[in-house]
């Protein structure tokens, strides 16, 4: 089941690539209304290592070197700089990239098969952050899609694409440099 | 010069005064895009990062600020009743004015009330006279101390139905020191 399928995958997984589509579901009066659709690549390395681009409709980059959280966007011109710390901790990032520590920040429960996948749902423990629930979508232990839904009933859905395990990667892969002319903000 | 180039044979057209003038404030809006903000924290400088949704009406606006993975941070709306803001996991705070409102809760101003007018290119100077941004006047001071920048400009920066794509303000405030807004708007849509 999706418990088992979870800890496989965080067991075998030490880095993965591949693609991701984020849509936005707004539950108005009864029926869902997706919206603003952004779609771009993903890459993390545990623990605490990733990149997470937005290619569409915007270019916007957020990542973590294992140290620093880096956010980029191009439109602004601005790069945020801020310490990882648990800015991490309690986030869907650490459900596939972070420390493979999962239960200390969530209480996971299986939580049945929808759309051909087999789903496991993740409460954060901690109150102050921006998610209720987290639901985790495996099939051949490799998370297909992810539903991050806040305290307003508002769901990111996120679907994954050429998930790739343990790809081949450079040392550096996730070191961080700052785009020629971008504002740099340290916090 | 060099008599090798040729003459520009079509100059591009640029919005004439009255094209300008003519924009008008579109009553019934819905915006998205992304904002960052810088502001003195009380400990350290702090930033903020994520997108929004903007419906503005004759005489309400409804705001949604979302982290960069699509969470709901901070709903905020105001009418001539008055403000509410809800953030996730606390009570709805309310006001009379949302900017005093977004100010205490949370911790920087977002000057709602005049980003009614400036999200759509158009301000009061300092000097109270109606200021209409384009392309080549792209900088205003609000009578309420905003610096404003119209930094880029949608489709383009020549067509004369060009929109303001990203916005900067600057303010000096004595609660959060120096505030540092951008915007980049994504979607407009007038009903």
């Amino acid at each position: 089941a999706a418990l088992d399928q979870f800890k496989s995958f965080v067991g075998t997984t030490k880095s993965a690539k591949g693609e991701f589509v984020q849509r936005q579901v707004k539950m108005a009066d009864g029926s869902a209304k997706v919206s603003n659709e952004s779609s771009g690549t993903f890459m993390f390395a545990r623990p605490g290592r990733f990149i997470w681009t937005y290619q569409k409709p915007y270019e916007q980059l957020l990542q973590a070197d294992g140290e620093k959280l880096y956010i980029y966007d191009k439109d602004l011109n601005q790069v945020t700089i801020r310490a990882l710390g648990d800015a991490l901790g309690s986030s869907p990032a650490a459900i596939l990239f972070g420390s493979n520590d999962l239960e200390k920040n969530f209480t996971l429960k299986e939580a049945g098969t929808k759309d051909g996948l087999e789903w496991l749902e993740a409460t954060p423990k901690s109150k102050d952050t921006t998610f209720e629930r987290i639901g985790i979508g495996l099939k051949n232990g490799v998370p297909m899609a992810m539903e991050l839904r806040d305290s307003f009933g508002q769901i990111s859905l996120l679907s994954f694409r050429k998930f790739e395990k343990n790809p081949p990667m450079a040392a550096d892969q996730f070191r961080f440099t700052t785009p020629k002319g971008a504002d740099v903000f340290q916090q | 010069c060099s008599t090798l180039v040729p003459p520009t044979t079509s100059t591009t057209p640029t919005p004439s005064a009255s094209t300008a003038a003519e924009r008008r404030l579109a009553e019934d809006i819905e915006v998205a895009g992304r904002l960052s903000l810088r502001y003195q924290g009380t400990q350290r400088e702090e930033a903020v990062h994520g997108s929004f949704t903007w419906m503005q009406t004759p005489s309400q606006t409804r705001i949604t600020l979302l982290s960069p993975l699509g969470q709901t941070i901070a709903l905020i709306e105001a009418s001539p009743q008055g403000a509410s803001l809800s953030q996730a996991g606390q009570p709805v705070r309310r006001a009379a004015d949302v900017d005093a409102l977004t100010a205490q809760t949370l911790g920087w101003p977002l000057p709602v009330s005049g980003l009614r007018e400036w999200l759509q290119g158009i301000a009061l100077t300092s000097s109270g006279q109606r200021f209409i941004a384009t392309p080549q006047d792209s900088e205003v001071t609000t009578q309420d101390g905003w610096r404003i920048r119209y930094a880029n400009w949608q489709p383009d920066t020549v067509s004369p139905q060009a929109r303001p794509r990203r916005i900067d303000l600057v303010r000096n405030t004595q609660q959060a020191g120096e505030v540092s807004i951008r915007i980049a708007i994504d979607t407009w849509q007038e009903h």
